[in-house]
């Protein structure tokens, strides 16, 4: 063979190569194309979304006559999608159960069918979680407390697609034993429809800090609960600079009178995102009376404390302007250069808006007219009396 | 005539095989990244199919981002921009839009769609940028900042700007010029919710269109590409160099670019290495490499991932010349980098950037265009002297032709396979360009990279941005058909 023969022959197995992916691409996608199609076919047939379990037979019949001429690998991987409707899920669940039977489906779960693919392990575990299979709960804990951090994923977002207590028992455990990331957790705990207020309480007095920290943050959603303000105002003192801060935050939230006098302690606290939080969880409570507390956070020595303090301040709305005015003639820069923020901030539309929008209150409605009276009367008042104090509008520099 | 005598043979036959080795390592090194980029495509597409993003979405636990747009006289796109950054499917997030002194319509526009409000807001100066002019908030969206800053002739100084306002703990880069889908931040920050402690940026692919304020569906409700040829092709380059190499390279641990157009990064890394330099000319890849560099040093834990998905369209240069100065740039701000890190090659100090990724970026892109410059230089000796075997040259061409559309053939299909969301009729325009890349595009590209590799030489340090693609008064697209 001389040169030119070695490159030509290089040069077919080159050009097959690229025709051959690029055939497969188009055939793919026609293959892909054609299943969608049979899907949609069976959807329309159905009647929209409609459960398998509701179909009648002979429509069940059609439907997994068209599921029993996909491949194995592709149901599984369909099973698997939490994007797909529910509908097709229930439909390949079925078809799963019914090709493969429950034994096989279990070991895959297992993790013990011999293989070593984990989405075909998260795929039997759907399959299991979609029909409540009474092992389920055994074998997301497992996956769970697995390494491979795909497999324990998926038993977290399964967990809380089962929505039980048992299941949140599971997820509460993994938080304990840091079997997986603590947000994510947090995150399927914290979307449950289910109450699960009184697992959380005990873990109030846990001994370890995170889990305290977890427990604190997660009852912010149960606001009506009796006591609880109480409870976590006990907390103001937790020696964890994380569960304090986490108390200050959901104080914030589920307000009440104890809410507002823990938020208070926690201003004097030693460690600087405490005092920030509970500066923005008297904001977050409006507390307008007690903007005497707050502004002297304008001159703390940390600037996110500072900062927490300014919105904070601004958030109670207008009727501080006598607290934060006060501050204007502080010996300190930051709670002069504060103080003239927050009183130009107070000024807002946002301001505005909340005045309108308070239908409870049982004197005469502001018109826009009188609020616009009051607002240039505001803001007339802050513009003179900041050069008075020594500040000029047009050099003002913050921090 | 025959001039095959003396010392012309040997350079042809010298160039020649040297060219073909050269070749050949190129070709052996892509089809060991395609492997790695399939598995990669492979995993990530699963690991988003069993991903909760509608439990992300309402989660109070997700991280909150800062999102950092920088403009220069982008009056064309801007409110389409923004639009689509404050559409964001996501829990908790701040737009900082850094207006880099603009002397066009940029700010009265942003002024007028957003009602803007001036005032004086807190901000801490940790990293240097040119002087802040005017701080405005939005009061249509309060997450909505405007930073009205002294132009600086560079995009990091905007950045700093930016990231001295940010308040979150990640931050995104991304382009006033470009279009966001709903679910950018979402599907990248996924990732770093996962292991916020050792992900440290994420990069995500985006496609190139000349008018990216369309929304591009085809009848069938698909994602079309562009009709315009030239766009089409930048299109492929970037699905190429995402689809078919980031991944591979995420994969090994030596992603080394994090795109500004759209780049998630944590804050307190980016703030330790002292902010963006404005000391070359492209800043993304300065820092990606920056951030390697310490990390790899310091033996500590970090990632930066690139994912699969494509995230925004952004506005590609529709003629040749303004393609040319895009390129240029690139090509110039890579070889600052390259050369700045230069003893970072071949270190096994610093794993598999300095094995594999440095190497890759010296031999096959910086030292590509030499590479090239020499073979045409050669071929030119070749034909006048009449050394040529013409059948030879062209079985060859033809090879180079095929194995170069073979990357893009297998981006497409890690893409399809993975979205399904192009219609058919498009994919198979997109396949039967591959091959044409190399004609219709690859020479302008490699002009833009010796052009680039010519004002390195010479220390050029300019910051040349491309004239945006004209538009119509009423926004029609069809003023844009070529």
């Amino acid at each position: 063979m001389n040169r030119l023969d070695v490159f030509f022959f290089l040069f077919l197995v080159v050009f097959f190569l690229w025709f051959g992916l690029s055939a497969y691409v188009v055939l793919n996608r026609l293959l892909h194309d054609f299943r969608v199609r049979a899907l949609c076919k069976a959807q329309t047939g159905l009647g929209a979304s409609t459960a398998l379990t509701r179909l009648s037979p002979e429509r069940s019949r059609a439907l997994h006559g068209i599921l029993a001429r996909l491949p194995r690998r592709v149901i599984y991987r369909i099973t698997a999608d939490v994007s797909q409707p529910q509908w097709v899920s229930q439909a390949l669940s079925a078809q799963i159960l019914s090709r493969w039977g429950l034994p096989r489906v279990l070991k895959e779960a297992a993790g013990q069918d011999g293989g070593s693919d984990r989405w075909r392990r998260i795929s039997a575990l759907s399959v299991l979680t979609r029909i409540h299979n009474p092992r389920i709960h055994e074998l997301l804990r497992q996956a769970l407390a697995e390494k491979d951090r795909n497999i324990a994923a998926a038993a977290v977002v399964l967990l809380g697609k089962l929505q039980d207590e048992k299941a949140a028992e599971i997820l509460i455990l993994a938080l304990r034993e840091e079997w997986y990331t603590p947000s994510r957790i947090a995150t399927q705990l914290d979307n449950f429809a289910t109450p699960v207020a009184k697992l959380l309480l005990p873990l109030l007095v846990d001994p370890q800090p995170h889990m305290r920290y977890w427990a604190v943050a997660l009852l912010s959603r149960y606001r009506g609960f009796d006591y609880l303000a109480a409870l976590l105002a006990l907390l103001v003192g937790d020696p964890d600079a994380s569960v304090r801060k986490a108390v200050a935050q959901t104080l914030g939230i589920i307000g009440g009178r104890e809410a507002v006098s823990g938020a208070l302690k926690l201003l004097d606290d030693p460690v600087d995102f405490v005092r920030a939080n509970a500066a923005r969880a008297l904001g977050n409570l409006a507390q307008v009376k007690l903007a005497g507390s707050v502004t002297p956070l304008l001159a703390d020595r940390e600037w996110r404390v500072r900062l927490a303090a300014r919105e904070a301040l601004v958030d109670m709305g207008p009727a501080v302007r006598h607290d934060v005015t006060a501050q204007l003639t502080s010996p300190d820069d930051f709670a002069r250069d504060g103080a003239a923020e927050v009183l130009m901030a107070i000024q807002s539309p946002r301001v505005r808006k909340q005045l309108t929008g308070a239908p409870q209150w049982n004197y005469r409605p502001l018109t826009r007219t009188s609020i616009g009276k009051t607002r240039r009367k505001v803001e007339g008042e802050v513009k003179d009396s900041l050069p008075r104090f020594g500040f000029d509008l047009s050099n003002s520099k913050f921090s | 005539m025959t001039m095959a005598s003396g010392w012309l043979p040997i350079f042809v036959e010298v160039t020649f095989f040297v060219c073909l080795i050269y070749m050949g390592l190129l070709f052996a090194f892509i089809v060991a990244m395609l492997i790695f980029s399939s598995i990669e495509s492979r995993y990530r597409s699963r690991q988003q199919e069993v991903e909760d993003y509608e439990g992300l979405v309402r989660s109070r636990y997700m991280v909150p981002v800062s999102i950092i747009a920088c403009a220069y006289n982008e009056e064309v796109m801007v409110l389409v921009s923004v639009a689509s950054l404050l559409s964001q499917n996501y829990p908790e997030f701040e737009l900082i839009l850094v207006d880099d002194g603009s002397t066009d319509a940029t700010l009265s526009l942003l002024q007028r769609e957003y009602d803007l409000q001036p005032g004086e807001y807190f901000y801490r100066d940790i990293v240097p940028c040119k002087p802040v002019r005017a701080i405005y908030r939005s009061r249509k969206d309060p997450r909505l900042v405007v930073v009205h800053k002294e132009n600086a002739g560079n995009h990091a100084d905007a950045l700093n700007c930016g990231i001295n306002f940010a308040r979150y703990p990640y931050f995104c880069s991304v382009d006033g010029d470009t279009v966001y889908l709903p679910n950018a931040l979402l599907k990248a920050m996924s990732l770093v919710a996962t292991d916020p402690a050792a992900v440290v940026g994420v990069a995500s692919f985006f496609g190139v269109s000349r008018a990216p304020e369309f929304d591009e569906r085809g009848t069938d409700g698909g994602r079309t590409v562009d009709r315009h040829l030239l766009s089409n092709f930048q299109h492929l380059d970037l699905m190429r160099s995402f689809v078919a190499y980031r991944l591979a390279y995420s994969r090994l641990g030596c992603m080394l670019c994090n795109p500004g157009a759209f780049a998630i990064w944590r804050r307190d890394v980016i703030l330790e290495v002292g902010g963006f330099s404005n000391g070359f000319s492209s800043e993304d890849i300065e820092m990606t490499f920056r951030i390697h560099e310490k990390f790899r040093r310091e033996k500590r834990p970090y990632r930066i991932l690139s994912l699969p998905d494509m995230v925004a369209r952004t506005e590609g240069p529709d003629s040749v010349s303004a393609l040319v100065r895009q390129r240029t740039r690139w090509q110039k701000g890579m070889l600052e980098t390259v050369w700045h890190y230069r003893y970072m090659l071949f270190r096994p100090r610093y794993g598999t950037v300095g094995m594999i990724g440095v190497p890759y970026v010296v031999i096959f892109e910086a030292l590509g265009p030499l590479m090239l410059a020499l073979s045409f230089v050669s071929l030119g000796f070749a034909i006048w002297a009449q050394l040529y075997d013409w059948p030879l040259y062209l079985v060859m061409m033809e090879i180079v032709i095929f194995a170069g559309a073979i990357p893009t053939t297998v981006a497409i299909s890690l893409h399809d396979a993975a979205y399904r969301d192009y219609s058919l009729r498009d994919i198979i325009r997109m396949l039967l360009l591959g091959p044409l890349d190399l004609f219709l595009y690859r020479p302008i590209i490699i002009y833009a990279e010796l052009r680039g590799t010519w004002q390195f030489l010479r220390g050029d340090r300019a910051w040349d941005k491309f004239e945006r693609n004209v538009r119509l008064a009423n926004g029609k697209k069809a003023a844009l058909a070529p």
